[in-house]
């Protein structure tokens, strides 16, 4: 293993999990989402050396990641992919907890590059500048997409509160 | 803090209620995998500047080559006879004319 290999896993480590919670929530818990995350921890692998050691890792990677959902959403042709509901159920700690369902349905609603913003914003944290650079979008549209999210999940969160 | 930002606060803890870890079997598949493939190659990310250097170059060489050949190919020689043959056949006659630049066929003298 060579220097730039261990310095790939070391960058890896911290936010491996944020990768895999981001890929599963965007392919809506699909059985693919192993591999796409397999896929893209493989490229980002391939490619390292080419990636600019000032720059964002986290940021490159999930644009590798992005790619990758982008790329199997074409292959299946999973456009109107459904939530899967078991999957959800079986990662929801407490399966009475509506509210939670009802975020992710709505995420599971929305297409499939909606449901990417929704989930880098609110799942990885990123920044709208952050997603615009993942992504490709325009910040303009990023916020518009979170302005609806945000209004169609008020009306669910302020219902289920009172 | 603003309603936006609570909100924002909000949506963002329902979403990560829901955490999958990695499954260390997906982890060793994938780190098996990675020691079997080779990192691309310091050719490939050197590709594009070589590129970049030696289209142009090449592209120089050969519109230089197209110019020039004229320049190093021999003069045309004159033509020095011009040959009419003429056959009959069944006569079996064979008559042949040769022009020459030193002897015009049609001058009268």
């Amino acid at each position: 293993m060579t220097i730039s290999d261990t310095l790939f896993w070391d960058y890896l480590a911290p936010i491996k999990h944020k990768l895999y919670n981001y890929i599963h929530k965007s392919l809506n818990f699909s059985q693919d989402a192993d591999d796409v995350f397999q896929e893209t921890i493989l490229r980002a692998f391939q490619y390292f050396r080419s990636f600019q050691k000032d720059k964002n890792f986290s940021a490159w990677l999930f644009s590798i990641a992005h790619n990758e959902v982008k790329r199997s959403f074409k292959k299946s042709r999973r456009q109107s992919l459904v939530l899967n509901s078991d999957a959800l159920k079986s990662t929801v700690a407490n399966p009475s907890d509506e509210l939670v369902r009802e975020v992710y349905r709505f995420a599971g609603r929305l297409k499939p590059r909606e449901r990417e913003i929704f989930f880098l914003f609110y799942e990885s944290g990123f920044s709208i500048a952050e997603i615009s650079d993942i992504s490709g979008l325009k910040e303009g549209h990023i916020k518009l997409l979170l302005f609806q999210a945000r209004n169609h999940l008020k009306k669910i969160i302020g219902a289920q509160n009172e | 803090m603003s309603d936006e930002k609570i909100l924002d606060e909000k949506i963002g803890r329902l979403v990560r209620s829901i955490d999958k870890n990695v499954p260390p079997a997906v982890e060793e598949k994938i780190k098996a995998a990675a020691a079997l493939l080779h990192p691309r190659p310091r050719f490939f990310k050197l590709r594009r500047p070589l590129m970049i250097t030696l289209v142009p170059s090449a592209a120089a060489i050969l519109l230089a080559a197209v110019l020039l050949l004229p320049l190093f190919q021999k003069p045309q020689q004159p033509i020095s006879e011009i040959r009419t043959e003429f056959e009959i056949a069944d006569k079996n006659i064979k008559i042949i004319f040769f022009q020459k630049p030193d002897f015009n066929l049609f001058k009268e003298d």
